[in-house]
């Protein structure tokens, strides 16, 4: 056994090394600093003006108040959609599948912009609400409290759905036919068997939803007023306006704090492992105990509460064989809420105006050419793509080798090593990013694609690591034993056997590290504008400083390029 | 007497507290077809994936044509082994699968060609050899899997529940292409089954295997007629198993004496002792023979197509099951029928442990 | 499709490779010292690459890369300086954030040393100082549409009435140009103005705060909401409000007691291309150059020259043009400099209240 212990010590380390220095490392040396002094002493009076006129506990409570109505309504969209996945035939599963995967890969910057043309005073929904006689006049939808929680919803509904997905397809389909022949009606088996199954489900889903929503910063500034500011946005403030690193830190600390309790609190109800999708890792089998009982007493007693009120309004859940009209419609809308924004960018990037309008006039190309002529946008793009690839290629390198030594890992060691993986899941990415950018400025990193590499690996590490575990469990161990009985030695069983065939799901999860560190923000918004631009911080600029169409041109080539590379993954998969 | 070709001596394995096999020794002939033959449990997959250099074992010694091979890697034993869920390469072709050892002993593509070739003839499926495993039925993935574990000409080959996954009607079919192929080849086979049926068919001997050690090692026949232990009994096909007191003679139970023609098994006279009579053994009317000669109420006919089935209570205190061909006179429940059973056929089992 | 499968997956791995050697490009791409700056400019349209960048490459084969910022990058120049990473080698600001680059600490500008170039000396005095060269002259004005707004605003007053004028209002998130306004709509005179009353000043504020629905924080997005009539009226400086116009769209821009300010060239304090920076700097400091721009901006030149060189129609709708500065009100620099990091603290928290 000591010999194997070693080798996963040795797989594990790269991960570590990586970890250790661009994560625990930068975080708390900036941390640090909110205690700090110009002169290096202690002080606590940076800390102390987190009373001052309530305005930074005002900030903190609208995030969190914003973030909390997020993820009602994520769950709440969400759940149906992810039930019509989840219970969908293989034709079935495809087709929706695609439509929510769509918005999911695409720019959340995108999604985001869009809104403000779609609930704009000449916007669609206005026009839509003028022709129908709904209103007389048009209605002040954008810069408001509903706004931004309408394009945040938007933006994490896909997160709810495929987290909640990832349970529901684990449950056994003939309970609910059991739970049938047993006496109970529909509304009783969903509300009493599906439901409470689905639970791990769901609050990790809203665990997700709300850690991600709480650090939102580009749909309160893009579609809020100044009601709705968030906290991100006081902390890119401090570092991009007034280089205020003391309270910067005082304030990343302050949102650190507010994820962890979260995460706590979770980690109490259901356990850890549920975030990964896959219920039977070895870490979650801890947590199960006692605590477990408590999240299903909680899912229980919410069910009976929802199935009293189903039946009141005569509501009917879904069926067991087929899938209830209803569900299926309400899915169609969830499916088009997520799908609107993206379809909306199409038209508005042809429009011949100067300036973002609805509808679009006198169509014509110049945006695009004007993008595709453009050498700050085109590198920006090389950039982007090559730091994005080279994310992908040092992510997946450093996930496998510690996905293998994780599986075979047990009790005190395996959740050691799954909470140190999957931790930058936990921390916001601004805090990530803003501890990065300050360790970064001592090293002349900043703005470099190494810096890039380094902040982008950090942020897709945890996503990596749980998608190859996922591959690896599915992966039949007999085929290595087997392997081994044929006469392969282990490096030519890894090379032929192994790898070939978890390569399939090894490309989709660099494909899942490409995607996120082509869409991410937060590490490149520090280093301002220049020749290092990445593409989501010449979208943001163009976004917040330009408000052009050119932004829609952008983000329609960049969703074509993205559907193509999603395409791709869907065929490698169904090929291997 | 010639050496085992394969001779396992005192092997074991320990998971902390839990034993997975006790210290077991056995022998395997050259050309034989041994099968362990177990509930789930008993230790007997242990034993195979040990042979097989899969499992490490925790003690004992394990020998290949007299060289000792325990510290052996796998995939230097060249010993074939066919999985239960068949372990193809999902990502290989047939041929490709079937090629996969003699690639890894490095042989040359004409080789291989040749030799894939055969072994997918040997099993009937040279018409798939570009087929991915994923499309192949059931029971043609079963045989590429032996094909595979064939071709490269291992001592031994093992087989792990290889029939399991599949419905009873191929079963019985790859059950007589196995033996076929083990007359064919007369390779040395080391076959695992919880299925006594398959066990029965297949064996030249078998290696009952309980609570993680050997049973009863035996041949098939001697271990369905002559089981020692009343596990044995059960395990191994259908059984009236009667415990009562030892007499003279044999046995007395439930009021009623029965005879054994093996008076050598019994304990002394007075100690409590258990004998089993098969089903099949137990004739309706008086035959005449020496043994024992009863009668009793039919409660119950069941009937099972070619064979019937009854249970007839006698004296109020022992229930038979007797088992009679469909062709035989018809029996009603409720009938007063008389049995008889020789002698030859009252099997004394050892009580509890051996 | 397996062998497809296959293909793709090698091609992405030779893709794979040839990204990851391409990440060592940036510095062979360094290595070769093009001669190029990067400037931070307003982001209007193209018209720095037209009045200046351009005509500066065909004079010097100097390449010119435009990139946009936040407005006021006080804190961006900061950062770029103190952690010496120059993603911009020199910038165009207000005079109030170029005073206060050079008020903190060490100064974080480079002197720009141009004394001996025709330009600078055309350059009147209240335009220049040592680290900065007026490119120019911005107001701030209300800008409004036309075709909601019945009866059109005459002063900050106007504005500030919701119940005389109604409408939806968009405001600066800044506390400077906004406090102005409001002081000014509380009945300060222009002459009396500075120094700001901050209390006075946020009081006003407060009784109209529900009927702001947007606060805007770039100069384009104060264009955005006036052409797409978002909103009704909207405060910005007058370039963005012309842009609206040019546009199309149906919006005017009251200029009595617009505020004054200038905007001009600075160079971030030691960067590895000051030298062509203030190469860029003399030759943008010419009144054919500026004409050009102004025409294109709406911004006025700050060499009187310039306006010769312009299309008089064009010139009228520029702040520097005798019509528009009538009520002009000129914003104090120093006060700003002194005052803007505690206003700035005390307006953020204000407004999300």
């Amino acid at each position: 056994m000591k010999p194997r212990a070693w080798s996963s010590v040795l797989l594990l380390t790269p991960a570590g090394l990586l970890l250790a220095a661009f994560f625990i490392a930068p975080i708390g040396q900036f941390l640090q600093q909110g205690f700090l002094d110009r002169e290096g002493g202690f002080t606590l009076s940076h800390a102390l003006r987190l009373r001052e006129a309530g305005t930074y506990a005002d900030v903190m409570w609208t995030s969190l108040t914003i973030s909390f109505w997020v993820t009602v309504f994520s769950i709440l969209s969400g759940y149906p959609a992810a039930y019509v996945l989840a219970n969908a035939d293989r034709r079935g599963k495809g087709f929706w599948a695609l439509f929510i995967l769509l918005p999911f890969w695409s720019s959340f910057l995108v999604r985001t912009f869009a809104w403000i043309v779609i609930l704009g005073r000449q916007g669609p929904v206005n026009a839509a609400l003028l022709a129908a006689g709904i209103s007389d006049r048009p209605q002040e939808l954008l810069y408001s409290w509903g706004a931004v929680i309408i394009g945040m919803t938007n933006v994490l509904v896909p997160f709810a759905i495929l987290t909640m997905v990832g349970v529901m397809e684990r449950i056994d389909k003939t309970l609910m036919t059991a739970a049938g022949t047993l006496g109970a009606r529909p509304v009783q088996a969903f509300f009493r068997i599906y439901l409470p199954l689905s639970m791990p489900g769901v609050t990790a889903a809203a665990l997700l939803v709300f850690i991600t929503a709480l650090g939102f910063f580009m749909a309160p500034a893009l579609l809020g007023s100044a009601r709705e500011t968030m906290i991100t946005q006081l902390i890119i403030q401090q570092v991009s306006d007034l280089v205020n690193w003391h309270f910067a830190a005082i304030l990343c600390l302050l949102l650190l704090a507010a994820s962890l309790i979260l995460f706590a609190v979770f980690d109490r109800l259901v356990g850890v492992s549920a975030l990964s999708g896959t219920a039977s890792l070895e870490t979650g089998r801890q947590a199960r105990s006692g605590a477990n009982h408590a999240a299903y007493a909680i899912s229980a007693a919410i069910g009976d509460a929802l199935a009293a009120v189903a039946e009141m309004l005569g509501l009917s859940p879904p069926r067991t064989a087929g899938l209830a009209l209803r569900t299926r419609i309400w899915a169609m809308f969830v499916v088009l809420f997520l799908v609107a924004p993206l379809l909306l960018l199409v038209p508005v990037s042809f429009t011949g105006n100067t300036y973002l309008s609805w509808p679009p006039v006198n169509p014509g190309l110049r945006w695009y050419s004007q993008v595709l002529t453009s050498p700050a946008w085109l590198s920006a793009a090389a950039r982007s793509f090559i730091v994005a690839l080279a994310t992908a290629a040092v992510t997946v390198a450093i996930a496998v080798p510690a996905a293998f030594a994780f599986l075979r890992l047990s009790g005190r060691s395996a959740s050691a090593a799954f909470a140190l993986l999957i931790s930058p899941l936990l921390v916001p990415r601004m805090v990530i990013a803003v501890s990065l950018f300050y360790v970064f400025a001592q090293l002349g990193l900043v703005g470099t694609a190494t810096g890039l590499v380094i902040g982008h690996a950090i942020i897709a590490l945890p996503y990596v690591f749980i998608a190859v575990i996922a591959v690896l469990k599915t992966y039949d161990r007999r085929l290595d034993q087997a392997a081994a009985s044929l006469g392969a030695s282990p490096l030519r069983t890894a090379r032929h056997v192994t790898l070939p065939v978890i390569s399939a799901g090894i490309i989709s999860a660099a494909l899942f590290a490409f995607i996120i560190s082509l869409d991410e923000l937060n590490i490149a918004l520090f280093a301002a504008g220049g020749l290092q631009s990445t593409l989501p911080k010449m979208m943001w600029d163009e976004a917040t400083l330009q408000f052009s169409p050119l932004l829609a041109a952008a983000s329609t080539l960049v969703l074509a390029i993205m559907s193509a590379v999603v395409l791709l993954a869907a065929r490698l998969r169904s090929s291997v | 007497m010639s050496q085992p070709k394969l001779d396992i001596i005192g092997i074991t394995k320990r998971y902390g507290h839990a034993t997975a096999l006790e210290p077991t020794s056995l022998a395997v002939e050259a050309g034989e077809f041994m099968t362990l033959l177990g509930p789930s449990g008993s230790g007997k997959t242990t034993l195979l994936m040990m042979i097989a250099g899969l499992t490490e074992p925790s003690g004992g010694v394990i020998r290949l044509d007299g060289s000792d091979i325990t510290a052996l890697p796998a995939y230097r034993r060249n010993i074939g082994v066919v999985f239960q869920n068949y372990a193809l390469f999902p990502h290989l072709t047939v041929a490709e699968n079937v090629a996969f050892p003699l690639r890894m002993r490095r042989q040359s593509d004409d080789a291989i060609r040749s030799a894939v070739a055969r072994a997918l003839d040997l099993v009937r499926l040279p018409h798939l050899a570009a087929r991915l495993p994923r499309e192949l039925s059931g029971g043609q993935q079963q045989r590429v899997a032996f094909a595979r574990a064939i071709v490269f000409e291992p001592e031994i080959v093992l087989m792990d529940e290889p029939l399991g996954a599949l419905d009873k009607r191929l079963r019985d079919e790859l059950k007589l292409e196995i033996r076929r192929l083990h007359r064919d080849l007369g390779t040395t086979i080391v076959y695992v089954t919880h299925d006594q049926e398959e066990a029965m068919l297949l064996s030249d001997r078998i290696c009952l295997m309980n609570n993680a050690r050997i049973e009863q090692l035996d041949l098939p026949t001697a271990l369905y007629e002559r089981p020692k232990t009343r596990f044995a009994a059960e395990f191994v096909g259908e059984s009236n198993i009667l415990t009562g007191r030892v007499e003279p003679a044999g046995i007395v139970a439930g009021g009623l004496h029965l005879p054994t023609a093996h008076l050598s098994l019994l304990p002394g006279p007075g100690a409590e002792a258990s004998v089993l009579i098969r089903p099949e053994r137990i004739a309706l009317g008086a035959t005449g023979e020496r043994g024992l000669a009863m009668t009793g109420i039919v409660t119950e006919v069941i009937g099972l197509g070619g064979t019937r089935r009854l249970v007839v209570r006698v004296n109020d205190a022992i229930e038979l099951t007797v088992l009679t061909f469909s062709g035989d006179k018809p029996v009603a429940a409720g009938e007063t029928v008389s049995l008889t059973v020789a002698a030859e056929d009252i099997v004394p089992l050892a009580s509890g442990k051996p | 499709m397996k062998t497809k499968g296959k293909l793709t997956r090698r091609s992405l791995l030779v893709a794979g490779s040839a990204g990851l050697s391409a990440l060592a490009m940036p510095a062979i791409i360094r290595a070769q010292t093009k001669r190029k700056i990067v400037v931070r400019d307003l982001g209007i349209g193209s018209s720095f690459m037209d009045a200046y960048g351009r005509p500066f490459t065909e004079a010097t084969g100097i390449e010119v890369q435009p990139v946009t910022g936040a407005n006021d990058p006080f804190g961006q120049i900061k950062q770029m300086v103190q952690t010496r990473t120059y993603t911009w080698d020199m910038s165009i600001v207000s005079r109030q954030i170029a005073n206060q680059l050079a008020a903190d600490g060490a100064g974080y500008l480079e002197p720009l040393n141009i004394d001996a170039a025709p330009g600078w000396k055309a350059l009147p005095d209240m335009f220049r100082s040592p680290v900065y060269a007026g490119n120019d002259v911005v107001a701030t004005v209300l800008g409004y549409r036309t075709d909601t707004v019945k009866t059109p605003p005459k002063s900050w007053a106007d504005f500030f009435d919701t119940k005389k004028i109604p409408g939806r209002r968009a405001m600066r998130r800044s506390p400077v140009d906004t406090l102005e306004q409001a002081l000014l709509a509380d009945g300060v005179s222009g002459d009396k103005l500075f120094p700001l009353d901050f209390d006075r000043g946020f009081r006003k504020l407060d009784a109209v705060r529900k009927d702001i629905g947007v606060w805007w924080t770039s100069g384009a997005q104060s264009t955005q909401l006036l052409q797409s009539g978002e909103v009704d009226m909207c405060p910005t400086w007058n370039g963005r409000a012309q842009a609206a116009i040019k546009s199309g769209a149906p919006v005017a821009i009251m200029w009595n007691q617009s505020l004054w300010q200038s905007e001009g060239w600075v160079i971030l304090k030691g960067g590895p291309n000051a030298d062509l920076c203030r190469e860029f700097i003399k030759f943008a400091l010419a009144p054919e150059r500026q004409a050009v721009f102004a025409a294109a901006t709406g911004y006025g030149p700050t060499i009187p020259d310039a306006v010769s060189k312009m299309d008089p129609a064009v010139a009228k709708t520029l702040p520097t043009h005798p019509d528009n500065r009538a009520g002009a009100i000129l914003v104090d620099v120093d006060f700003w400099t002194q005052t803007r990091e505690v206003a700035t603290e005390r307006f953020n928290r204000w407004v999300v209240g």
